[in-house]
């Protein structure tokens, strides 16, 4: 079983894995997007000159063809009537809406869409809104209000490129590093949790120091996914507010942070219980061995690792999916699944094996600390 | 070991293939990211060398005990 620790082609094949998700997770580009657009609040019945600020695209290159874009107000698309390009990332687009387009009485939300053979559709959704004043004037013309039918050639881009997604942007690269760790860290608590109940099926103390170990890199795992994560929500969720508001908000708006932290915390305390027991040397009735005293540590660490992984599921896995409490993960609490939006194929190809890259990562580091034991019980027996 | 480490140089050439089809400027602006790259490759062999030599070192104490 413990041939294992010390074959080498996995530890390899995690070198490989890990420089493969560094370079290539860090050197893919950002897909195109629209991060801004000025003004964003107009009024009907005037001509406004919009300015679309866009990431990664490439309007001025001769592959792009014809640049297009139109505002889109549900499902109608409105063409402007000028569209100027600036340069790679910006465009001008003279636009207006008389009031006759505009029902509802307080405002409306227009979605920009730009659209060439490079990039396919770049859309900013609800990115600018025409305020409609109180009394409509009957005297804008239906100038303003071309409805065109879009015509274009290619719907997505042509590039390898990593998904651009709102609040994300750039840092969506960070699921190579914080998602696997917690993967790691699961790994490492069933692995702590199958030794200890290895251990208490055999007595056979090689299991006890598996298990201890296991919870060791379970607790070094989950304080990776704790700061990679604080970095990520830091820049994206709570972007402008100082750490110690953000840590605050963390805890409070989030039951996953929260629940992460005590399942650490749970190992945390494997570790305490584990070296509270002492050994007995008082008394001739009482005075154990040292193979008697590993036995009853090893015994008290795997009853205590069933229900550390208890707390482990119930905070991780349970309780952020309940219904009432509030997460801005992923898939949690009313917010969209990440499978669904934010992994496309192309960040799929750096997924997978950054989570089997980091879980070898998990288990080598394990072998090292079990070989460690290993010899540290043989050399003190 | 011949082809793990053909295997790391495939997949890191293949990786900056993909990094040319979207044009100079994504490079140009992130200078900075090669940088950074660097810096990650160097730690990250810092970690690997020191995870390589604990293990020769293990199997050192292994052998003698």
């Amino acid at each position: 079983m413990t041939k294992w620790l010390y074959s080498k082609w996995w530890k390899w094949l995690s070198v490989v894995l890990l420089f493969y998700i560094f370079i290539g997770g860090l050197i893919v580009p950002l897909g195109p997007g629209l991060p801004s657009v000025e003004p964003t609040l107009f009024r009907p019945d005037s001509v406004y000159t919009f300015d679309i600020y866009a990431y990664n695209t490439h309007f001025t290159d001769k592959a792009a063809g014809k640049v297009q874009l139109w505002f889109k107000n549900g499902a109608t698309y409105y063409c402007p009537i000028e569209v100027k390009i600036i340069d790679d990332e910006h465009l001008q687009a003279k636009y207006g809406v008389s009031g006759f387009t505009v029902t509802s009485p307080e405002k409306q939300e227009f979605d920009v869409v730009i659209n060439d053979d490079i990039d396919g559709n770049v859309i900013a959704r609800a990115a600018v809104t025409v305020k409609t004043p109180q009394s409509i004037d009957t005297l804008a013309t239906d100038t303003l209000n071309k409805a065109c039918e879009p015509e274009v050639l290619h719907n997505k881009h042509a590039l390898f490129v990593f998904p651009y997604r709102e609040i994300l942007y750039e840092t969506i690269r960070n699921t190579f590093y914080h998602v696997p760790m917690w993967f790691v860290m699961t790994m490492m608590v069933f692995v702590c949790l199958g030794a200890g109940i290895a251990y208490l099926g055999t007595g056979n103390l090689k299991y006890d120091v598996f298990a201890s170990r296991a919870a060791l890199v379970a607790i070094l795992f989950g304080l990776c996914g704790y700061t990679t994560g604080m970095l990520w929500s830091k820049y994206t969720w709570f972007i402008g507010i100082d750490w110690g508001h953000a840590i605050r908000k963390m805890m409070y708006e989030d039951i996953k942070l929260a629940g992460a932290l005590v399942s650490v915390a749970a190992y945390v305390v494997y570790f305490i219980i584990r070296s509270s027991v002492q050994k007995q040397t008082e008394g001739i009735e009482t005075q154990e061995s040292n193979k008697e005293y590993l036995a009853r540590r090893a015994r008290t660490s795997a009853i205590y690792s069933i229900f550390a992984v208890v707390i482990f599921i119930l905070f991780v896995f349970i309780v952020p999916r309940l219904g009432g409490v509030d997460s801005l993960h992923p898939g949690q609490a009313g917010n969209p699944a990440f499978n669904k939006y934010d992994l496309d194929s192309h960040l799929r190809m750096f997924f997978y094996p950054a989570v089997i890259g980091w879980i070898l990562l998990g288990f080598w580091i394990l072998s090292i600390l079990v070989r460690m034991e290993f010899i540290k019980q043989k050399q003190e027996s | 070991m011949k082809k793990v480490i053909a295997l790391l140089v495939a997949l890191v050439y293949s990786t900056i293939g993909f990094s040319q089809s979207v044009g100079p400027e994504f490079m140009l602006r992130g200078l900075k990211l090669y940088i950074v790259i660097g810096v990650l490759c160097i730690i990250l062999t810092g970690i690997f060398t020191f995870l390589f030599a604990i293990e020769r070192r293990l199997k050192k104490l292994e052998e003698k005990g």
